[in-house]
């Protein structure tokens, strides 16, 4: 019996804290995100597959409703830099989604990298 | 030989001719760029026509001190003398008996090359017209030194406008007197005499025996 | 006799050639560039002075920071890295602190009427900073993130592109989540700060032109001589700063002895002399004369006549803007208007933006032309207090000068018109508000804008604004061309030329006597007609005789 309620107890806990990070994760680090998009680039730069070490895309690019689609349908082929953009962890994916968004075209700050 | 009663006078010596010449040409340089450097006309650019100017006029200053030295040394400054005598018969006769087919009442002489009228208007040229031309013509090219040489009180317009207005009456006198030289017995004879410096003039002149032309 | 006249006639050739031959050294038909073939011998006195002037370019180093332990800190604001140069450069801050760089006033102006962008100039683009109220005009400011309060060594030192104060903006970020990666990240930004504080260097074109080359709002939009392709320059486009020339940098003209860098600064003229450094070796190089001196052409070249009344840039310079186009017009009376309820911009020539909601209509010029004025070096700023008479346009700013000052010189000027609100009736310029959250480029409320804007410098606002012809002048300066470009005569000697609008003097080329023009060529025609008449009548009359 009091396995049973143990074992609903710790499954209940699991399922919230999930939920918790899951629903924190929506919510993606926009600073983190830059300097993770930043990075991509720096490593590409450094295996020589690109000229510079600037970002191929700004954020002001695209909309924000071009954002959306491009990481909905995850067409990232438009980043170049294919190698580096394998690595990125689901976590990454959404920071950057959450940087790039936050500084779109059409967003409050759009943003140009330098 | 007397032809018709005409025969042949040496007037005019080498220098002379030389001068009446070289003059011409140095004329015609400045009038052609002179009207350009006002503006009047495009035909080599303001810069070249401003150097060409220049030189020229430099050139012809420098000229007309020889003759000045030549034209006292050698006595022609005689032939320059105005006067007053027979310059009205002078004038009926280029407004009136030419017309008619009368004779110069003023015949070219070795001692008298010039009627009266021609007097008058040589010598407003050469002790005038030309010195204030040149005057402010040199004045007008050393522009920039009257600071220095204390004339900073003269004003450019001012000698821009008489430098300019001697032009045109140059440039007048030019038009009547290349028109006059064809007033001779023929179209053409005083322009030949200025080239070989023999003047056909008629017998009844009085001609010094020295003169006449040996053939 | 024969013998006599032969001996004559070579009389006569030496002396005719003698007149002739001094004047033709004198006398060349090649064009005011001057001969392709510059050797030592046949180069320009100016050419020559420069040259020895700036023989030795290479400055000597006695360090390298990267060695400086006191630069390798994990820093984490601005204000720590300058407390660190200044460890070393004890008397760097108080004298900087004392220059128009930091105080973006004119020390020397009227107190009562201070002029400078923190003072209370205006002008016809972003009018005013509002007394350094309105805050994003500061980003210009050398100070860490947009405040006058520490230095920022790195805006004109910094030679390494990482936009520092970004960087530590982040950096307090990450370190405040305090999550492992967050930390890693920031530990990777402070590696990468300690690079760029340690990459320190003279001040080079791209220090000064991060600020000069982007006033009024973007590249190009002010001066139209300095915009971000004066970077990295060619000789074409400027002789001086030409990378594959003598790549000067700016403050080798602009001499800054502790940390003041000579130019003009509103009314204060850039140099009160104009003499050679041969003559007076103590003197800022930022005259054309003070390597060239002011006699530089060749001897036999008219220019050297002009350089008392006319300068150097103005035949130097034969037009500004010649990569990257400059802002021509700015009119503010346009602004305000939505597209579908959204603050828009609209596109033109060369994707330079010629309608903003928030600023107005642009007009934009490439390979413009200058005007030209007479010039002492000062200027005559407005300011916010002057009153003006909106029935002319307002001159914001003027150049100072005329022919009988011994002073002034025909200089070239670029003007930017445009429309700029005033207020009808205590008839000064008005300083809207523009970045600040209640700012015009928020709200687009005009009367809002100014009223907050004339509250911010304590001056009366009636209530009711229009907007007023303006124009503002930039000396032109730079972009100097190489010399087979130089103007030749014809462009000012003439008619219609780049003169045509100065008045005041008498211009060979350029002038005429309309009377002496009328009566010069009726009297030839009446030349011509005597002459035409007289032989007519003597044709005639002769004809008529024969046939007696």
């Amino acid at each position: 019996m009091i396995k049973k309620v143990l074992f609903i107890l710790i499954a209940l806990v699991f399922t919230f804290t999930s939920v918790d990070t899951i629903l924190a994760a929506e919510k993606g680090n926009s600073r983190k995100g830059k300097y993770t998009y930043r990075n991509v680039y720096k490593k590409c730069h450094a295996r020589g597959e690109i000229e510079s070490k600037k970002p191929l895309l700004n954020p002001s690019a695209k909309t924000q409703a071009q954002w959306k689609r491009v990481f909905d349908k995850k067409k990232f082929e438009i980043f170049g830099c294919k190698e580096e953009w394998k690595k990125l962890s689901e976590q990454d994916l959404l920071n950057i989604f959450t940087y790039l968004h936050g500084h779109a075209a059409d967003s409050p700050a759009p943003a140009k990298c330098k | 030989m007397d032809t018709n009663g005409i025969i042949n006078i040496y007037l005019y010596t080498r220098y002379e001719r030389f001068w009446h010449w070289l003059q011409m040409l140095l004329i015609v340089l400045l009038l052609v760029t002179g009207f350009e450097v006002q503006s009047y006309y495009h035909l080599l650019g303001f810069q070249t026509a401003a150097k060409i100017h220049n030189f020229a006029g430099i050139t012809w200053l420098i000229s007309f001190a020889f003759f000045i030295f030549w034209i006292f040394t050698t006595g022609e400054w005689k032939q320059y003398i105005p006067t007053t005598k027979k310059i009205f018969s002078v004038l009926h006769y280029y407004a009136h008996g030419i017309f008619l087919g009368e004779p110069h009442p003023v015949p070219k002489r070795k001692n008298a090359k010039h009627n009266p009228l021609q007097r008058l208007t040589y010598l407003s040229l050469a002790a005038f017209l030309l010195p204030v031309q040149m005057t402010t013509g040199f004045l007008y090219w050393s522009y920039n030194s009257w600071d220095a040489w204390g004339m900073g009180y003269l004003s450019l317009k001012a000698t821009a406008f008489i430098h300019t207005a001697g032009g045109f009456g140059i440039l007048s006198f030019i038009i009547i007197h290349i028109y006059m030289t064809t007033t001779g017995h023929s179209l053409f004879a005083h322009i030949k005499a200025m080239i070989t410096g023999w003047e056909e003039v008629s017998k009844e002149t009085v001609i010094e025996e020295w003169e006449e032309a040996k053939h | 006799m024969n013998c006599m006249i032969f001996q004559l006639k070579r009389i006569f050739l030496f002396f005719f050639i003698s007149i002739l031959l001094p004047f033709f050294p004198d006398y060349s038909f090649a064009s005011a560039g001057g001969s392709l073939h510059q050797d030592n011998k046949n180069q320009a006195p100016g050419r020559k002075m420069a040259i020895q002037a700036t023989k030795s370019g290479k400055k000597w180093n006695t360090t390298d920071h990267i060695k400086h332990k006191i630069l390798h800190q994990e820093f984490k604001s601005g204000e720590e890295v300058t407390q660190a140069c200044i460890y070393c450069h004890s008397e760097a801050a108080d004298q900087f602190k004392k220059t128009i760089h930091w105080t973006w006033t004119d020390l020397d102006s009227d107190p009562e009427n201070l002029a400078g962008k923190a003072g209370f100039s205006i002008n016809n683009f972003c009018i005013s900073t509002n007394m350094a109220k309105d805050k994003s005009c500061l980003d210009c400011h050398p100070g860490w993130n947009s405040k006058r309060e520490t230095i920022n060594c790195l805006d004109c030192h910094g030679q390494n592109d990482l936009d520092l104060n970004e960087a530590f903006t982040d950096i307090q970020g990450f370190l405040d989540s305090a999550d492992a990666d967050s930390l890693e990240i920031a530990k990777e930004i402070q590696k990468d700060v300690m690079d760029a504080v340690s990459s320190i260097g003279r001040p080079t074109r791209k220090n000064c032109g991060s600020c000069h080359f982007r006033g009024g709002g973007g590249d190009g939009v002010k001066h139209g001589d300095l915009d971000s392709s004066m970077a990295y320059p060619n000789k074409n486009l400027d002789v001086h700063m030409g990378t594959d020339g003598q790549n000067f940098q700016c403050t080798r003209c602009h001499t800054t002895i502790l940390h003041n860098v000579s130019g003009r600064i509103y009314s204060t003229p850039a140099a009160t002399q104009r003499k050679s450094l041969i003559e007076d070796d103590s003197i800022p190089k930022i005259m054309c004369e003070s390597c060239h001196s002011n006699k530089p052409h060749k001897s036999e070249n008219k220019a050297n006549d002009h350089t008392d009344k006319v300068a150097c840039q103005s035949c130097h310079i034969p037009e500004f803007a010649r990569i990257n186009p400059t802002k021509m017009w700015w009119d503010w009376s346009k602004a305000g208007k939505k597209k579908n309820g959204k603050k828009y911009t609209d596109y033109g020539q060369w994707h330079k933006p010629v309608y903003k909601s928030i600023k107005g209509e642009f007009k934009w010029e490439k390979n413009v032309i200058p005007e030209y004025f007479w010039f002492n070096g000062s200027m005559k700023v407005l300011t916010f207090k002057d009153t003006i008479d909106p029935g002319k346009t307002v001159e914001m700013s003027r150049p100072l000068g005329s022919i009988e000052n011994k002073n002034s010189r025909i200089f070239p000027f670029k003007i930017h018109k445009g429309k700029t609100p005033y207020d009808k009736v205590n008839k000064t310029m008005v300083t809207p508000l523009l970045s600040e959250p209640e700012g015009f480029w928020k709200t687009l409320d005009w009367d809002d804008a100014i009223v907050k804007g004339m509250e911010a410098v304590g001056q009366p606002f009636s209530g009711e604004f229009g907007f007023a012809d303006t124009s503002y002048v930039f000396p032109i300066t730079h972009m100097v061309a190489p010399k087979e470009k130089s103007l030749s005569c014809e462009t000012c000697h003439a008619k219609n030329g780049r003169l045509a609008k100065l008045d005041g003097f008498y211009m060979p080329g350029r002038d005429k006597f309309k009377m002496l023009t009328i009566g010069g060529w009726s009297l030839i025609a009446a030349s011509f007609a005597g002459i035409f008449f007289h032989a007519l009548g003597r044709f005639f009359i002769k004809n008529k005789k024969k046939e007696c």
